[in-house]
């Protein structure tokens, strides 16, 4: 069966931040050896992925992506990747003088370094066949029979990936730790906001609606998700990872609005994100927070199949709150961290439709979004606590009537069942699902179940009566290897249980069980009415470069009626029976 | 007042004095960047970021949105020549240049004691004279295809290379002659600009016609087809999920199979209608039948569509919708219960290219020939986008042309003629404000100066020869940057936009004015500091 493809939309520097994580992660469970691959596929990961072919001839694999960012966020990344770079002459034709100004090269972190030489040792071992300076003369003639190269992202790298890197203050951008090769066509800069530039900053919802009201770069986006679009045989949806705290909330309700038109048949998962640790110094830019949230998030739940706000700080809004606690993990508040545990998140609760199975995108969505709460919650247990040798049985009841896992959307706090949930468990294996059946420690309930799907279905039964639940399990573990950065307790093994041995100094966790959930719940009336709240007392008269930017009172008090409006939704009982 | 007494009046006075030094430093900060563009033999620069990223460019407004400009005077005056480009297209070089010229000139009077509200005054002055010597300045014939030609060609040769920018010149303006319709505003939207990327730029062709980014995508069907039948319309043909009730309740494939089955009975049957009208129309020819879909068409229905030889193309933009309909005739349907030959339109020759994973379609010898395409072709991205900035102001130059029915003569006669006329002028300006004219002609002739020494020539000796040979403005002479001597820029074909000269007088004037009078804010404060 061909896949049922999805396309991913990237729009922010925090968004590409948790992006650039999870093709990372998804590229490092990849199997070039065909006689190691297992015979049923955990993960299709052509959902996710597109074969292509450059002007050489050789075989791509890259991301079906489109990714927003500013001028000068890429660092030490070519906008064009080098993919398709056809090593072409250069020849300038000119009358007059040419000059060359020359910017400094920002300088490659370490691991950075091993690629680039990984990447050469390549080259190096794919000229001699075949004569690459010919580039493109004669592209034309199709399938010309020319023997067609491979050239899948990155050969095996055993090396780099178990390599131990240091990387928590070398990383400045995404693309630092980066290691997918991306297509031409994926990366949108937008030339006219500098990235960190205070002198005109893209902080306003407005900056983002402005940069999407000039038709040239209307078109060029257009353009740039039609290419990923258009191939698609079985397309499912897209998944929008978005920055809903600046100006790119407005560039993404911009696109949001031209997918719902264009491709309304298709499911459009989005997911707000906000980093835990913005400067947030002046009360301007607090409000800007808020007013920036509260119209993206209106934004996004009408205009998204199923909307899930996450952060790695508990609240938002007035302040932003404590990280939220992990137990097993050591992160900092860094974007390099906080990003690395959302994307292994959302790597486990978007896979029920990444399987080579029945379940469609819009299948989870719609059911989500019945009745208009079209506002979800993420939960995580990263890694899922097991013991080495603990079954997962044991390690449910050790949990008891406690959560197994934390919410990863500000303000949801999991003080009820909710009324659904999609949960996903990964990496425990069926061996050690539960004890054989002669044994008598193992609890009733759990008697005639044999897997850990078995397990795993009983569980939410017995856990959550009233929530209606769907489990997934997939067999592979969540993978955690270079450039993952290094936030595991030290008594998690390198294959992610917990141990009563400390892990060596300079040895990384290599993969780890994951459990997520996400959720239908009323807890999110919590999230709905402090953004309402916080943004209900700011005067939008006072901060005129939102009017500036277009944005209307009337607009502004009709946001505000939404938040009211949606809260409804999650107070009635639900009636999913 | 208590305010201003409790600052140190001699820090005061310092910052006062430098004030105008400061603006006027980083006026000619951008000055010396953008000095080497100007004109036709102006250098072309080569930007390489930190990860090798490339822009060529020798365009002022390009040049202005790379430059990281920190300091609030000089992004005051880039702002303004950005907006010169957003209103007119053209003259962002030029418009720095003057700017910079003004202040400089108004700081050599300022310094001796001149007033800079004296100043501003003849500025003002000078700039309506200036406005009226424009009017007399302009050629005087009509705006036919030979002139638009001219003043593409003098656009696009401060571009690009000669051969190309020659290539180019028919091109943009067959492109815009081809949407221009009669008493409307011309909407150069309506030039669809595509990008192939190959080997040479000299393949850049102009397609009257609709060219789509995208082919069939079925391996049996045609790559060519002639005297076809169009079909455009906006129906899915591809299964979708259209029951909302969810997969939760019923995840076994049994059940989930019998759903799919219906679905796909009722795509099937939607093919089946658009076969039935494919067979009626072409039961007795061998016309080409091409679907162009703004939904999607999945592998089955391309099977179906592909057996009974129909090409079809799935996902076609909401804009090339609106102009296929338009070039090809026939409507666009929502709907196939109702297909009749005469939803169809009709084009002569549809046929696809493949460059690499990249597929083309190309639509043309159509009914209605107003719908156009410029396919570029270049070796490499920066390449491409370098052309295709050029061509936008090639576009533009033609279209203000048209709209402003008149030209004007380039090559600094303009500028020539009026310095010269507003000397004569000065002499009628009673009092001081007659310096502030001066200080105006003088700024004006730092284009003439600049297109001198970039094409090697000695400024000075240029003005001269064109001071000596200027009669009056309506045989108003330009330099010849090849010689250095005089030449009549309308016989040479070098002509320039009205508006855009127009917009340049307003703009330049304008913001001098203020960063003058921001100086003279300042020595209010301080007078009255002393006075007190
Ligand atoms: N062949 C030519 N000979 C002399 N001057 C020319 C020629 N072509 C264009 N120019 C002059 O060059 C100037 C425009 O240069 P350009 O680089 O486009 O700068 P801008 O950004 O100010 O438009 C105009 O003053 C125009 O008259
Ligand atoms: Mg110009």
């Amino acid at each position: 069966m061909s896949s049922r493809e999805v396309v991913t939309l990237q729009i922010g520097h925090y968004s590409n931040y948790v992006g650039s994580h999870w093709w990372n992660i998804q590229e490092s469970s990849f199997i070039y050896d065909p006689k190691l691959a297992p015979v049923q596929k955990d993960i299709d990961h052509d959902v996710l992925f597109r074969e292509g072919k450059n002007l050489r001839g050789e075989v791509t694999y890259t991301p079906r992506l489109v990714a927003f960012d500013l001028k000068g966020s890429l660092n030490t990344l070519k906008q064009e990747g080098s993919l398709y770079d056809h090593r072409h002459q250069e020849e300038i034709r000119w009358t007059g003088d040419v000059t060359l100004h020359q910017e400094d090269g920002a300088d490659k972190n370490p691991y950075l370094l091993d690629l680039e030489k990984e990447e050469q040792l390549y080259m190096k071992d794919n000229t001699g066949s075949n004569n690459s300076q010919e580039s493109i003369d004669d592209v034309e003639i199709k399938d010309s029979g020319s023997e067609v190269k491979e050239r899948k992202q990155k050969s095996s790298d055993a090396g780099i990936r178990n390599k131990f890197y240091k990387l928590d203050d070398s990383v400045t951008v995404w693309s630092d730790y980066l290691r997918t090769f991306l297509h031409p066509k994926s990366i949108h800069v937008i030339e006219k906001y500098r990235h960190k530039n205070d002198l005109q900053p893209f902080d306003i919802y407005g900056c983002g609606q402005e940069v999407m009201a000039d038709y040239e770069t209307r078109i060029e986006v257009e353009d740039r998700l039609h290419f990923f679009i258009e191939e698609c045989d079985h397309l499912q949806g897209f998944h929008v990872l978005l920055d809903t705290f600046d100006g790119f909330g407005g560039l993404g309700s911009h696109v949001l609005q031209h997918l719902e038109d264009e491709y309304s048949s298709k499911g459009i998962f989005t997911f707000g994100l906000t980093p835990n640790n913005l400067p947030d110094d002046t009360p301007q830019k607090r409000a800007n927070r808020i007013l920036n949230s509260a119209i993206s998030y209106s934004k996004c739940w009408s205009n998204s199949s199923l909307f899930v706000p996450m952060c790695l700080a508990n609240s938002l809004w007035k302040t932003i709150g404590p990280p939220v606690q992990l137990s097993h993990l050591q992160y900092k508040s860094l974007d390099y961290h906080t990003s690395a545990i959302l994307a292994a998140t959302l790597d486990s609760v978007t896979s029920p439709y990444r399987q080579p199975a029945v379940l469609h995108m819009r299948d989870l969505t719609d059911t989500f979004q019945s009745i208009g709460r079209k506002m979800a919650s993420v939960s995580t247990s990263f890694p899922y606590p097991i013991h080495e040798d603990q079954f997962l049985v044991d390690s449910l009841m050790s949990i008891g009537n406690d959560l197994p896992w934390v919410s990863l959307t500000p303000h949801v706090k999991n003080t009820v069942n909710p009324f659904l949930q999609s949960t996903v468990v990964r990496g425990i294996s069926n061996n050690i699902a539960k004890r054989s059946v002669q044994d008598e420690r193992s609890p009733h309930q759990f008697r005639t179940c044999q897997t850990v799907d078995d397990v795993l279905q009983m569980y939410l039964r017995d856990r959550f009566p009233t929530t209606h639940s769907d489990g997934t399990v997939l067999r592979d573990p969540c993978k955690v290897v270079s450039p993952y950065p290094h936030i595991f307790d030290p008594n998690v093994s390198k294959n992610g249980f917990l141990s009563s041995t400390k892990r060596a100094d300079f040895q990384g966790v290599e993969s780890v069980p994951v459990m997520t959930s996400l959720q239908s719940t009323s807890d999110t009336v919590e999230l709905l009415q402090t953004l309402h709240t916080e943004a209900s007392k700011l005067n939008i008269h006072k901060h005129h470069r939102y009017l500036a930017a277009g944005i209307e009172e009337d607009d502004y008090v009709e946001i505000l009626a939404n938040f009211e409006t949606l809260q409804h939704c999650y107070e009635e009982p639900g009636d999913m029976g | 007042m208590s305010a201003i007494k409790s600052l140190n009046p001699k820090a005061e006075v310092a910052r006062a004095a430098q004030a105008l030094a400061v603006n006027i430093s980083a006026a000619k900060g951008l000055q010396d960047v953008l000095k080497t563009n100007l004109g036709p033999k102006g250098t072309l620069k080569m930007l390489v970021s930190g990860s090798g990223d490339i822009k060529l460019t020798k365009d002022g407004n390009v040049l202005l949105h790379e430059m990281q400009i920190q300091h609030p005077t000089a992004s005051l005056i880039a702002r303004v020549a950005t907006a010169q480009d957003d209103i007119t297209g053209d003259g962002t070089t030029s418009n720095v240049l003057i700017i910079g010229e003004l202040l400089k000139q108004a700081d050599l009077y300022v310094s001796e004691g001149l007033h800079p509200r004296i100043i501003a005054e003849g500025f003002e002055m000078a700039r309506n004279r200036a406005l009226q010597v424009l009017d007399e300045v302009k050629i005087k014939r009509e705006v036919d295809r030979d002139t638009l030609i001219q003043v593409a060609r003098t656009s696009l040769r401060t571009k690009v290379y000669n051969d190309l920018a020659d290539l180019l010149t028919e091109h943009v303006v067959d492109a815009v002659l081809a949407i221009q319709k009669p008493k409307q505003a011309i909407d150069l939207h309506m030039v669809e600009i595509m990008e192939m990327q190959h080997k040479t730029d000299m393949d850049t062709t102009l397609v009257r016609g609709i060219v789509m980014d995208h082919g069939a995508r079925h391996p049996d069907m045609k790559k060519r087809s002639e005297d076809c039948f169009i079909l455009t319309c906006n129906v899915s043909l591809e299964y979708e999920k259209t029951e909302v009730n969810s997969a939760f309740y019923y995840k076994t494939a049994a059940e989930r199979e019998k759903l799919v089955q219906a679905e796909r009975e009722f795509i099937d049957q939607r093919v089946r209608k658009i076969i039935a009208l494919k067979k009626k129309v072409c039961a007795a020819n061998d016309s080409g039948f091409i679907v162009i879909n703004q939904k999607g068409i999945d592998p089955m229905s391309l099977d179906m569509l592909a057996k009974e030889g129909i090409v079809g193309l799935r996902r076609a933009k909401r804009r090339n919708m609106e102009r296929l309909s338009l070039a090809c005739g026939g409507a666009a349907m929502n709907s196939v219960e109702e297909l009749t030959p005469d939803c169809l339109g009709h084009a002569g020759l549809v046929y696809e290219q493949v460059l690499g994973e990249d597929k083309y379609t190309f639509v043309e010898q159509c009914k209605n020939p107003a719908s156009v395409t410029l396919v570029l072709k270049g070796p490499n991205k920066h390449t491409l986008t370098q052309i295709k900035d050029a061509i936008r102001d090639g576009l533009r130059a033609v279209k203000n042309a048209i709209e402003d029915a008149c030209v004007i003569p380039g090559a600094g006669a303009f500028e020539i003629a009026a310095y010269q006329e507003l000397m004569k002028y000065k002499n009628e300006v009673k009092g001081r404000p007659r310096l502030g004219v001066q200080a105006f002609a003088d700024a004006l002739l730092i284009i003439v100066k600049v297109l001198a020494s970039n094409s090697g020539l000695d400024p000075q000796e240029s003005i001269v020869k064109l001071q000596e040979e200027y009669t009056d403005p309506s045989h108003a002479v330009g330099l010849d940057i090849k010689t250095g001597e005089a030449l009549i820029p309308a016989d040479a074909g070098i002509v320039d936009n009205y508006r855009v000269k127009k917009q340049l007088l307003h703009s330049c004037s304008v913001i001098a004015t203020n960063l003058l009078l921001v100086d003279e804010i300042m020595r209010a404060g301080m007078t009255s500091l002393k006075g007190s």
